[in-house]
């Protein structure tokens, strides 16, 4: 606004009224420098990460040829050892080199098993990465020692197995969230002994990731036998995770603490509850949750009602009926589908109460048959 | 016999292209989805070998393409472990086989010799 009015002005000196020109002068060379120290920063980080890209490129080029002969090597040389060329020494004896090596060996690591990844395996430890991976566990910085965690499991550094443990209940997010896969990666279903113990929240994307990692497991039985305890955890994230492996690993046996989770404060919990109850229901298990219908919220009576549709009996059936009256709709409508779901002659009743009364319960009929495609 | 192998880790493209040499293959390698439907023009490959997850051009749209052409190629899909989907689009694209990652390169030569015997 003020060069605008500077400029349309007939005063050539009015600009002067609001600052003093040398004054102007210093804003416009202080802007400069700025400006030029901006430009040198981004040059000088372009520069610096085209040069780390042909450094990494070059070292890849060395030494790629010689990692994938000796990945495909034959067990038999492997147990001697593998003849390591001169130059290739020298080349890790720098940091950044051997860090190349690294990431470039763990990711072909997550790709293979059998014997090319005990041969990945053998060639880490011949070089001497494991020393600088164990050097990032006692790094302060987070992102450094998460890595070198990750490092030592994917490359079965079973020896590690205690110190990566001790940082399972980490006060840092994401290294706990490694050091917890870690000990899964190494140990299986025993792995989840950190349960006993962890007291941060298990976030929704680590419980996916350690289900994930879980699946390259066998689950050896013994998992039953710690359920209960960790059902009882202080740690609400750890009981809702609890609840997801007896889902994902059809636990019957743990159905009665299941039920008992019916009644945690927690709404999370109780969610994960009714969600688990359906895999492993047992004949009483719809008459429960219909039981329990009253003592819940609005979400985790919809989450019910989907439930008694998936197991529900005749049993349930006055409780149905009751709130097929309900004043929400959507608890008409789902009310609605477990009713046609559950009985043989479910949908016929629905038409019959849709013809008898129109309005919402003609839609909810007219719905609930194109869903099902009766 | 000629086969084609698309995966964009440098190290994991060059060990696959060792060990299928290694077995007596003709290998021709490329890390993009784009190189590979330009290569699998010009060189008419029996089988094509690749990941789903590729820079410009998917693993689905090179099942696609490998499917299209008049002479038959067969086609092994590498997955990672939660992409079931992807797989199962890959099958419905008419993929011949699949391998999930982490894999043996023992396992998938013999998928490979399984598949170019049906051929």
């Amino acid at each position: 606004m003020i060069p605008v009015f500077f400029l349309q002005s007939r005063n050539p000196n009015a600009f002067s009224k609001y600052i003093r020109p040398e004054y102007l002068v210093i804003g416009i060379e202080v802007l400069l420098a700025n400006f030029l120290v901006i430009i040198a920063i981004i040059y000088l980080n372009l520069y610096l990460r085209k040069r780390n890209f042909f450094y990494k490129k070059e070292i890849n080029q060395q030494l790629e040829a010689w990692i994938t002969k000796a990945i495909l090597d034959e067990p038999d040389k492997v147990e001697q050892g593998f003849e390591i060329p001169r130059k290739f020494n020298s080349v890790l004896k720098k940091f950044n080199a051997r860090q190349i090596v690294i990431d470039e060996l763990v990711a072909i690591r997550k790709e293979l098993t059998g014997a090319a990844a005990k041969n990945i395996i053998v060639l880490y430890e011949q070089l001497g990465l494991k020393k600088h991976s164990l050097n990032k566990l006692s790094s302060r910085k987070w992102h450094v020692k998460s890595k070198g965690i990750m490092e030592l499991y994917i490359m079965d550094q079973n020896d590690t197995l205690k110190r990566i443990y001790k940082n399972t209940n980490s006060n840092n997010e994401f290294i706990r969230m490694e050091a917890q896969i870690g000990v899964i990666h190494m140990t299986g279903f025993d792995g989840l002994r950190f349960l006993d113990v962890v007291s941060y929240p298990i976030t929704e994307w680590q419980q996916i990731k350690l289900l994930e990692q879980l699946r390259l497991s066998r689950e050896d039985g013994q998992l039953a036998m710690h359920i209960p305890k960790w059902l009882r955890s202080k740690n609400d994230t750890v009981v809702v995770f609890t609840l997801k492996l007896a889902d994902a690993y059809q636990q019957f046996s743990v159905h009665d603490e299941v039920v008992k989770a019916l009644q945690h404060p927690n709404e999370m919990v109780r969610i994960q509850a009714v969600k688990t109850l359906v895999r492993i229901a047992n004949t009483f298990t719809p008459q429960i949750l219909a039981e329990h219908y009253e003592n819940e919220h609005f979400t985790n009576r919809l989450n019910i009602l989907d439930a008694i549709s998936k197991i529900g009996t005749e049993e349930q059936a006055w409780f149905l009926i009751g709130l097929l009256d309900d004043e929400s709709d959507v608890i008409k409508l789902k009310a609605g589908k477990a009713f046609a779901a559950c009985f043989k002659y479910g949908m016929e009743a629905l038409e019959e109460r849709g013809k008898a009364k129109k309005g919402a319960y003609q839609k909810i009929y007219l719905h609930i048959k194109a869903e099902l495609g009766r | 016999m000629k086969i084609l192998v698309v995966e964009d880790e440098a190290l994991m493209l060059k060990t696959l292209e060792m060990k299928l040499q290694k077995e007596g293959y003709e290998v021709i390698c490329c890390s993009d989805g784009r190189a590979a439907l330009e290569l699998m023009e010009s060189e008419n490959p029996l089988m094509v070998i690749t990941d789903i997850m590729l820079p410009y051009s998917s693993g689905i749209e090179i099942i696609r393409a490998a499917k299209q052409k008049p002479q038959p190629v067969a086609v092994i899909v590498l997955s990672a472990l939660g992409q079931e989907s992807t797989v199962e689009e890959a099958f419905e694209m008419g993929a011949d086989d699949y391998i999930t990652k982490p894999f043996n390169l023992n396992e998938l030569v013999i998928r490979i010799k399984r598949l170019l015997k049906k051929a």
